[in-house]
Parts: structure tokens; sequence; C-alpha cells
């Protein structure tokens, strides 16, 4: 399998990734005008929330064997904001893995951080490759952040790749029906 | 909490459970299916997985980086300039450049002053500047007797927009190219960054180093400032 393969799989993925969060997202805010979102979120939720943490290990899984293949593999040297979103993204695979075995839903919230610092990050990288001039005006003769590797259907770079994946983790972390959020530990208030 | 809310509670508890057992597999074999389907739409548009497809990436051997570019063997002589740093107190300023044989343009001690724009093919912002330069020049912004060298250096097929030929035959440039495979050129003149000006007086001295974007205003005025 080539190395064009590989981004286009991704970039496939990165579509599929910002599409659920864009829905996921739209469905909630319609659910604050909507009884018919409203119900609709919810079940959704309900379907979501149980396996939220399994589907975001899959996620930050498979965004960090990305991650290894473009950088070990076809030879992406990672620039140094590369660098900060490796250091959100590559935890998350061992802090979701802890909590999906100990079925603790409290590493939702530290794999919840991560992801957003993660998604802050990668979010001003794709807008440093869109605007170079919000960087120094100047590329780094060996590895400049403005470097842009690929664009798979012609906006999807490296950075937009962790940006769907830390969004998607942080966006199905984020979601509870209304009675789990009742039920959670620390929110249940016993009479 | 009454009895009537607690049983409610227990109900939807156990409503819950029963949809996460009947949705148990649902979640699972969605996520293979769109991982599938991801590689199977990846391996269709790319052509079946050995090239181009959708994606925009550099051609070259990845195998490779730094081999050397079509027209290099550039031949430095003189005095190489100190690296460069501070735009503000330039070491470098005043002192004789060396020079460039190349087989496709030199920079010689020639008595005429000149601008020497070194870029880097995969450097964003040398490819923003090359097109408002070049936008410039066919506008007759450069005066006839100042000579505009370009020194294609950071030459990596690796890396995207290779090769540098190609990008700047797309962009219609037009002033002379030297290619720097080995990056000699740029180390003799003390870059430090992409794009990199040197702007050089009449009489072979440095005028002013600059690196980043300049807007052609601003380069304008510094060639009207260059001993001629």
């Amino acid at each position: 399998m080539s190395v064009d393969t590989v981004e286009l799989f991704y970039g496939i993925l990165a579509l599929v990734a910002f599409a659920a969060v864009i829905g996921l997202v739209g469905l909630r805010l319609l659910a604050f005008a909507s009884d018919g979102a409203a119900s609709a979120f919810e079940r959704v939720a309900e379907a979501i929330a149980p396996n939220a943490i399994g589907i975001a290990w899959v996620v930050a899984v498979l965004a960090t064997a990305g991650s290894l293949y473009f950088s070990e593999i076809a030879g992406f040297e990672p620039c140094r904001l590369c660098w900060y979103q490796r250091i959100a993204m590559y935890p998350l695979v061992v802090v979701l893995t802890v909590a999906a075995y100990r079925r603790e839903r409290a590493g939702a919230v530290y794999a919840g951080a991560l992801a957003a610092i993660g998604a802050v990050i990668a979010a001003y990288h794709v807008a440093l490759e869109w605007i170079p001039a919000l960087d120094t005006g100047a590329c780094d003769p060996d590895n400049p952040c403005t470097l842009i590797w690929f664009r798979v259907f012609g906006f999807i770079s490296l950075p937009t790749l962790a940006l769907a994946a830390f969004l998607l983790i942080l966006t199905v972390l984020s979601i509870r029906p209304r009675e789990v959020v009742e039920d959670h530990p620390v929110t249940r208030r016993d009479p | 909490m009454t009895q009537r809310s607690r049983d409610a509670r227990r109900e939807a508890a156990r409503a819950r459970d029963r949809n996460a057992k009947r949705n148990r597999w649902l979640l699972p074999v969605a996520g293979a299916f769109i991982v599938v389907v991801a590689a199977v739409g990846a391996i269709l548009l790319s052509g079946g997985g050995s090239s181009g497809g959708a994606s925009v990436r550099p051609s070259g051997d990845l195998a490779s980086p730094g081999a050397s570019a079509v027209g290099g063997n550039a031949v430095i002589a003189g005095q190489p300039l100190v690296a460069f740093a501070d735009p503000a107190n330039d070491a470098a300023i005043g002192q004789t450049i060396p020079t460039v044989t190349s087989p496709t343009a030199s920079i010689a001690l020639d008595g005429r002053a000149k601008v020497l724009l070194f870029v880097a093919h995969w450097c964003p912002h040398c490819q923003r500047e090359v097109p408002l330069i070049q936008a410039w020049i066919n506008a007759g912004g450069l005066p006839a007797d100042v000579d505009l060298v370009t020194i294609s250096t950071g030459i990596d097929p690796g890396r995207p927009n290779y090769p540098p030929e190609a990008w700047l035959a797309r962009e219609g440039w037009t002033p002379p190219v030297i290619v720097d495979s080995t990056n000699e050129v740029a180390s003799a003149y003390g870059l430090s960054a992409y794009p990199f000006f040197v702007f050089v007086n009449a009489d072979g001295t440095v005028h002013e180093r600059l690196s980043g974007e300049l807007p052609t205003a601003d380069l304008a005025a510094r060639i009207s400032q260059l001993g001629r």
C-alpha cells in the first residue's frame, strides 16, 4: 500500500470524523430548540455514552498509528507543533486503555482534557498552514511548521487529521444522556 | 427522593441496560464498516495503491533526500558571510560577497548592484513571495541597473513542491536561477531562514540581509538605497 493510499485512507476517516462531530454538535444545539431533536439526541447519546471510552480509544489508536506511519515509514519529519500534538495524542491511548479496563468513567475527564489541548494546538497548526503569516513570516531551514506534506481532497493535511481525531474524541467523551449525568457518582445526591 | 422517583430511575436504568445490550455490537460493527469503506475507498481513489489520487504530494524519491538537482555544481570563491541573526546588527554589512559560478547563473563582482533571493521549493513563504516578485518584475519594478539572482536551495525530493525547476517554471519566473543542490551557496551567504534576501551594492559589498516575506514595495525601497 503506497503512502498516497494511506493518506487517502486517513483523509476519508477525517471526513467521517468531521461529519460525526458536526452532526453530533448540531443535534445537541438543535435539542435546545426542538423536542424532536432533543429526543433524537437522547437516543444517540444513550447509544454512544456507554461506549464512549471505547470509541475514543479506537480513534486515538488509529491516529497514533497514522502519526507513526507518516513519520517512521513515509518519512515526514514531525515539526515542533506536530510534536506538541503527539504529546496530547499518544497518552490518550494509554489513558483510555486504562479507563476502559477499569471501567472508570472518570478516565473520560482526563482524556478529554488532553484532547482539548491537542485540538487547540492542531487548530492553530491548521490555521498556520492556510495563513503562514501567523508565524514569523519565514521558514526555518530545517523543519518549519508551515511545511505542508500533503493535502487530501484539497484541505486535509496532517494537522487537519489530528484536529479531526481530537475533536471526535472530545465530542464523543462529552456526550452523556441526561440520566447518566444524574447517576454519575460525583453528581449523585441521595436523600 | 420519593419511592416513585426511585422506581422511575431504576426503570430508566434498566431500559438503558436493555438498550446497551441491544447496541453492544452496533457501534463496533459500524466502526469496522467505516474503516473498511475508508480503506477500500482509498485504494480505489489512489488507483490501486500505486500513485496519485486525490492527494496532493511531492513527487520524487522519499528515500534519497538531498539528492542533486539538475544544474547543480556551483563553485564558490571568496570569504563566506557570517550566519545571519540580527538585521539591526549584521556583521556582514560592508563585507564583499563570495562569488558563485554555476552552469545556470552566476554571482560575480561585475560592478552591478544585485538582489540575491534564496528560496526553498517546499517553503510556503517562498511560494507566496515568488509570484508577487514576478508580478512586480513584469510591471517593470526591477531597475535596469540591478540584477536579481535566485538561488534555489534547501532542495529535498522528499518534500512538497519538488522539483524547484518545475515550480519556478509554473510561476513564470524570469530571473536567473542558481541551483544550490548542496546548500553550500546558502551557507556561504549565512542563510538562516527562507526566503532570504541579500542586497548587494555595485561595489560587491553587502548592503543588507533579510529573511522572511518582503512586500514588493519594501523590496523596491531597499533596492533604491543600494549603492550603484
